[in-house]
Order: C-alpha cells, then structure tokens, then sequence
C-alpha cells in the first residue's frame, strides 16, 4: 500500500514536471544571470554548480498562508516586531516558499542546499544540464550563482602581558582580568556595575563553529538553538568527516559574552544565544553567502533580537576572480545585503565586522558585506590605545556612505582558547570589534526594551567617540556603551541613508567639481519632517565651522553642491526639522 | 617650382567659399558636432602665379545642451586669415595651394538658472590648405578648397582641439588689373 502510495506521488510529481516543461519560456537563458551562465559556458554543462532559483511567487493562497502564519509566529519575534511598529505582523517574506515548486525543481537537482523564504529562491547543488531544465519551468524566475566569499583574518596578534592589572579595573563590582581594558574602552563595566548584563536580548552569533563549549568562560551560557548550516545538523563543533573549523566562533562567542571572573567577562555575559555555523577553513574562511542567509532566516523564526555575525565578500585581492567588486557594495547589490536588510526590516539589529582588507589597496573602499548596507552596523577595529589597526576596512560605500560606523577593539582582543577548558587567547580582527559591539548593543537594549533596531544604531553612533566629526576609517569613533544607554534620544531623527558623491560638470574647456548629496526618510518621522537641513564644513583649514548650505522640504531628497574646486572637501551634516521647528540630531557624509 | 612662370599680371579674386568645418576635439564634437562655415575672401595677384589672400571664417556657432545638468550653452570659432597663395594653371583650371596663419577667436556661452560662465579666447595659428578653379564666364570662376587648420587651446583646465579639416566650395570673381 505504501509502495503504491509512493509510487503514485512520484508519477503525480512527474506528470506536473511534464505540464510545467510543457509551459516553458522558450528562451531559457534570459533566466540565468550572467555570472552563472559564464560559469557554466567555462566549466561544461556536465559539471556541478551551486546555484540560487527564484521563483515568481509564493504559489496560491497567500492570504490564508498568512493568517495561519500569524498564529504559528514565534512568540519573541511577534513582540520584537510589535517593538518596531509593524503595521502588518507577518508579510510575504515570512511566508515558506511553496513547497510543490520545491518538489517540482527537487526531481531535477542533485540536492537542495537551503530553502529561503526572504528571497522566495532555493540553494540547490546540480549539474549545468539539469538548471537548463529547472530554468524551463514556468514558475522560476531566475537562476544565479551561489557565490563564496572569503575572509581574512590578519596575522595572530603578539601576545602582551601586562605587568599588573590598572587601578581602575579594581573600582568596579567585577573582574574582568585581561579582559577589562576591551571593555572598559567602550564603558562597559560602567552598565555591569549596575547590574545590566544583557539579559533577556537573544543574540544569534552566524560564525564558524563552536568548539568547546565546556569552557570555563562559556558554562554558564543560556544557548537557545544550535544549527550548522553547513552540514545540516544542530551540532556546531567540530566533527570528523564535516567541514569548518570551530575555533573562530568559540573565540567570538567568549568575547561577547563570556564569564569567568579575573579572567574573560564579555559585554554581553547575561544575554541569550542562538548558534549558527558557517563554513570555515582556519585563518582563510570560505563562506558561503546561502548558509548567511538560511542563518538570519532561522535567528529571526526563533525571535533574535541581535544578530552578530563575521563575513566578507569573495573579493578581488584575494583570488582575482571577481565576484564584487567594490561598486557592489552600496548596501543592497550583494545577495547578503539584501538578505541583511530584510532582517532589519524585521527588527534585528545586526552587527558585522567591517572587514580586515584595510591593507588592500582598491579603487574606493575595503569594505565587506554585508557591512556596506546602511542599516547594518559596521564594526571597525582599534588597538588598545584607540588607534585604527591598519587591517581595518574602510569606506565609504559605492554609494557614498560613511563606513565602518563605529569602533571597538580588535587587536590583541582577550578570549577563550577553543582548545582548552581554562586557557585563554589572545585574538585579532574586526571578527572581534564585532562581538563587543554587538555585546555593547545588547546592553543598550535591556536598559532601552522599547527601543527599535535603528535607535539603538543611531545612538551608539551619536555617542561614539567622534560623533562630530565622523570619517570613512573611524566611523563614528569608539563607542561609549553607557553614554548611549542612557542618550536621551529624540522624537524627531534625521533623514536615513545621507550620502555624497564627488561628480564632475565637465563644460568642454574646464571641469567644475560637484557634490551630489542624496537621502531617504525615516519611517520612524511619520508625517513630523516639515524640513531638512543641510550643513556643510570645509575641511580645508582648521577647524572651520558648519555652515547651512540649504533648508529643502520634507519631499526633496537630493541637492547638488556646484561650483566646487577639486582640493575642495567637506564634511556634510543633515538634520530634520519638525513643524515645531525641533531640529534632530544629526548624520554626516563625506567623501 | 621650376616649372613657375614670372608673369606680373595682377588679377584681383573676390570670392567666397562655403562648405564643412570638422570639429577635430572628440568631447567638443560629441556636444555641438561638426558644422559648417563661411569663408570670404580676396586675393591680390601681382605675380600671376604667386599672391596674397586675406579671408574670414565664420558661421561656426552652435548650440548645445552640456554638462551633467545638461544647461543650455553656444560655441562659436571665427577667425582671420592670411596666406600666401602658389597657383598654377592645368588645362582650363588653376589648382592652387595656399599656407599661412590664421587668427581665431573661440567663444562658449552657459548659461542656466545656476550658472553664466563664458569662455572667450583668441589664438593664432597656421593655414595649409589647396584647391582648385574653374574658370565659367568673364571672370567668374567656381573652386573647391581643402584646408587643415590646427587649433589645440588650453584656455583653462582641459586641452581641447578645435581645429580640423575644411572642405568647402564656392565661387568667384576674377578681376586682371
């Protein structure tokens, strides 16, 4: 009986693959991207390749698969959600891809690798012949390539031992050993004084493995998931015939939030975690941007209210083989800056390191992504004396953005050794600016609950240690976790995405320089914007100050600034302002 | 040259010309394009195969949007020429080559909401053209004319070429004193 059940669905499934072929699009090829159809010209249609297939739409029955989603959503992500003011709790992207498309596309393949629900697209594994297939069915939309990224950790830093721990690591309620001065530069045990540890802030840490977890600094963690998108199991260690190397996500993982007194206390010791692997090859980590996606994905089905995360896009420095280049990197090019930007839409504040390519020398910028999206909080690093290290990426985005947004330490960074229960390490790379960011983000959050993703952006950002006076290697400076918890954070915010592009005016004979400064509204204004403001200062000379370039209405969203001469710089500041004439903190742009 | 005759004629040629005028600057030329122009001129023989022109080129002048704002502009290249003149007849034409120098003035107007710049220069310069007359009716002669007029000028930042080839027709009055 089962024999003829089974049988049954697979002559149903066939009869369906039929009728689909049947509807085929006749030129195939304008479903492919590019990139893949290159790839599959260089390499044979005979061999393997991973690919993405987008499909049209979500199958029939939107409407009710959405009223059913909103009774099975996850309880922490319905309140993470109500927190950011949706208007509608569940949507398209929440809803799962249709699963007999699926099936339909299964029979073709070697293997699914991923399903995503945000980009209504599958991560299959299979030959070049059989996409040619796949293409043909009426409901895929598009076929790309999975495409790999790679990041580079810099050299493992010289290991200091100092003498004896500074006076003022004894004034506070806990010891933090050779961890204090990582925290103690962003004000952390400021806020563990008065008992905020993070607590109740679900963290999902998308990294590597997680080698021992037994650590004395890690024992007392609360882990709410465990998955490894890599291998396909909840296990995220290291095991025999699997792929990945988990010792840079125990290293993470202890920066953020491990306790063990006198030696590692992380940021973020109190809060909840969600475990994600990636895939990992030691100090060279290949990372594929499908299992990134699959991860923030999972972390928002289960209520995450953070995500920190460590990836880099397959760049032209390392391999030549150019996937991105910098131009891609405007914050929503990249597959994982749109899968980024998708989640925080969905209320996740998400940290990631801002890349260590700052020793490479680009066109533009040395950014990684998904760090180059304007709402994800890029991570820089900084030695102990809040000094840039050289390896830290730099901006700006293709767009013109300031990047990376904020500093923390990535040099000589304290955490637990992977390898032993009671030893430490000690670590560098932006891999590390972006768990004490994210552990000081989770601080900000406890003591703020009502706070969205964005405002605890914004006033990491304003409070950070130069806030007046951002640029593309510091960002907004070093942050200070207690200045911003308790930043008395204005109604009114200033419009989102500021940027500027240097252009020339060519007229023949002569060249005019111009800045074109562009932005978007902030939801989070409703109707309040009645204008906004923008200032400028020359860079040139001594502290000049801002001067009001322009006041636009609340409609506008652009302004060109001609007439300029090509040694000319400045420093670009715009505020809304209300009808009341309330005028907001500020964003800054610079070239 | 051996084959130049010494004869002290004196003709007198009013003529005009009209034709092509190549813009040779690829980024000017993609803006106002190639045009055409007006080119009096007379001459003064006193030996019959060598003499003196004095001309005028004009018509130049165009409009064109420019910019990355697209805002509306002119340019116009005129200029006076002198050259001397080496003819010699072949059946019942005279060709005739020509080298000299030239004085142009180059002149570009913007003009919008924003900006009113102007660009107005002057360079001198060297002729080399040839051509050749058909002599029609008492006088009255038609001639077709190739010059090359070189014209790099750099008044402000960018080097620019406004000089190029002319090809022009036209027709005249011969007058032997």
């Amino acid at each position: 009986m089962i024999h003829t059940r089974s049988f049954m669905r697979s002559a149903l499934l066939l009869l369906l693959l039929a009728i689909l072929m049947t509807t085929a699009t006749p030129q195939k090829q304008e479903k492919f991207t590019l990139r893949l159809l290159n790839e599959i010209e260089e390499r044979g249609s005979e061999d393997s390749f991973t690919a993405w297939i987008y499909f049209r739409d979500k199958g029939p029955g939107v409407l009710e698969a959405l009223e059913k989603m909103k009774i099975s959503l996850n309880q922490k992500s319905v309140e993470r959600r109500l927190r950011h003011g949706f208007d509608v709790l569940v949507d398209e992207h929440d809803l799962p891809v249709y699963e007999p498309y699926v099936e339909v596309v299964k029979q073709s393949v070697i293997k699914i690798r991923h399903i995503s629900r945000w980009l209504n697209a599958i991560s299959v594994e299979a030959r070049g012949l059989e996409l040619e297939k796949v293409a043909k069915l009426h409901f895929v939309h598009r076929l790309d390539r999975v495409l790999t990224f790679t990041y580079r950790d810099p050299a493992p830093g010289v290991r200091i031992e100092p003498e004896e721990m500074p006076a003022e690591a004894k004034a506070h309620v806990l010891d933090y050993g050779l961890s204090f001065d990582q925290n103690s530069q962003l004000n952390v045990p400021l806020l563990h004084d008065m008992g905020y540890s993070g607590k109740g802030i679900l963290i999902c840490m998308l990294d590597s493995g997680f080698n021992n977890l037994t650590h004395e600094a890690l024992d007392h963690l609360d882990i709410g998931a465990t998955w490894d998108f890599v291998n396909g199991d909840a296990d995220v260690y290291d095991q025999e015939g699997q792929m990945g190397n988990g010792n840079h996500g125990t290293h993470t993982l202890s920066v953020i939030a491990g306790f063990e007194q006198g030696e590692l206390i992380g940021p973020a010791y109190g809060a909840s975690f969600l475990l994600g692997k990636t895939e990992n090859n030691e100090w060279e980590r290949h990372i594929e941007e499908d299992h990134w996606i699959a991860g923030a994905e999972w972390a928002d089905s289960l209520g995450a209210d953070i995500i920190s995360s460590s990836l880099g896009y397959r760049d032209q420095f390392t391999h030549g083989d150019v996937d991105y280049t910098w131009q891609h990197l405007d914050g929503k090019s990249t597959i994982v800056a749109r899968g980024a930007n998708i989640a925080v839409d969905r209320g996740i504040l998400i940290v990631n390191s801002a890349g260590n390519e700052g020793l490479s020398v680009p066109p533009e910028n040395t950014l990684v992504s998904p760090s180059d999206s304007p709402r994800v909080l890029a991570a820089g690093a900084i030695d102990s004396k809040g000094d840039r290290v050289n390896f830290s990426s730099t901006g700006p985005t293709a767009d013109g953005r300031i990047k990376p947004d904020v500093m923390a330490r990535g040099a000589a960074v304290y955490s637990a050794d992977p390898g032993n229960p009671v030893e430490y390490d000690l670590v560098d790379g932006t891999s590390f600016s972006c768990p004490l960011t994210a552990g000081v983000a989770a601080l900000i959050l406890e003591i703020n609950p009502t706070w969205t993703n964005d405002d605890v952006m914004e006033t990491m950002k304003l409070t950070a240690s130069r806030s007046d006076s951002p640029d593309n290697r510091y960002g907004w400076g070093i942050l200070d976790a207690y200045k911003a918890a308790f930043y008395p954070l204005k109604s009114l915010h200033a419009p989102r995405d500021f940027a500027v592009k240097r252009l020339e005016n060519n007229y023949g004979f002569f060249i005019q320089y111009v800045d074109q400064l562009s932005w978007t509204s902030d939801p989070r204004n409703g109707n309040d914007v009645k204008s906004y403001r923008i200032y400028a200062k020359n860079l040139q000379g001594q502290d000049r100050p801002f001067e009001l370039v322009d006041e636009v209405d609340s409609q506008t969203f652009g302004l060109f600034r001609r007439a300029l001469l090509s040694d000319e710089t400045f420093l670009y500041k715009i505020t809304s302002v209300s009808h009341t004439g309330e005028e907001s903190d500020p964003d800054y742009a610079r070239l | 040259m051996l084959l130049v005759r010494f004869n002290f004629a004196g003709d007198i040629i009013l003529g005009v010309h009209s034709g092509y005028r190549q813009l040779k600057d690829p980024g000017l030329k993609d803006i106002y394009g190639n045009g055409l122009i007006i080119n009096p001129y007379v001459s003064y023989f006193p030996l019959s195969n060598y003499g003196l022109e004095l001309a005028y080129e004009g018509g130049y002048k165009k409009d064109a949007p420019i910019g990355l704002f697209q805002e509306d502009s002119t340019l116009s290249v005129s200029g006076f020429q002198l050259c001397g003149v080496l003819r010699y007849p072949i059946w019942n034409s005279i060709s005739y080559l020509k080298c000299g120098i030239g004085y142009f003035s180059y002149r570009q107007d913007i003009q919008s909401e924003f900006t009113r710049l102007k660009v107005d220069h002057h360079k001198w310069t060297t002729i080399l053209g040839g051509g050749i007359r058909l002599d029609m009716y008492k006088g009255l002669f038609f001639a077709a004319e190739v010059k090359y007029i070189p014209l790099k000028v750099q008044p402000f930042d960018i080097p620019v070429d406004l000089g190029g080839w002319r090809l022009l027709v036209g027709i005249g009055l011969r007058v032997s004193l």
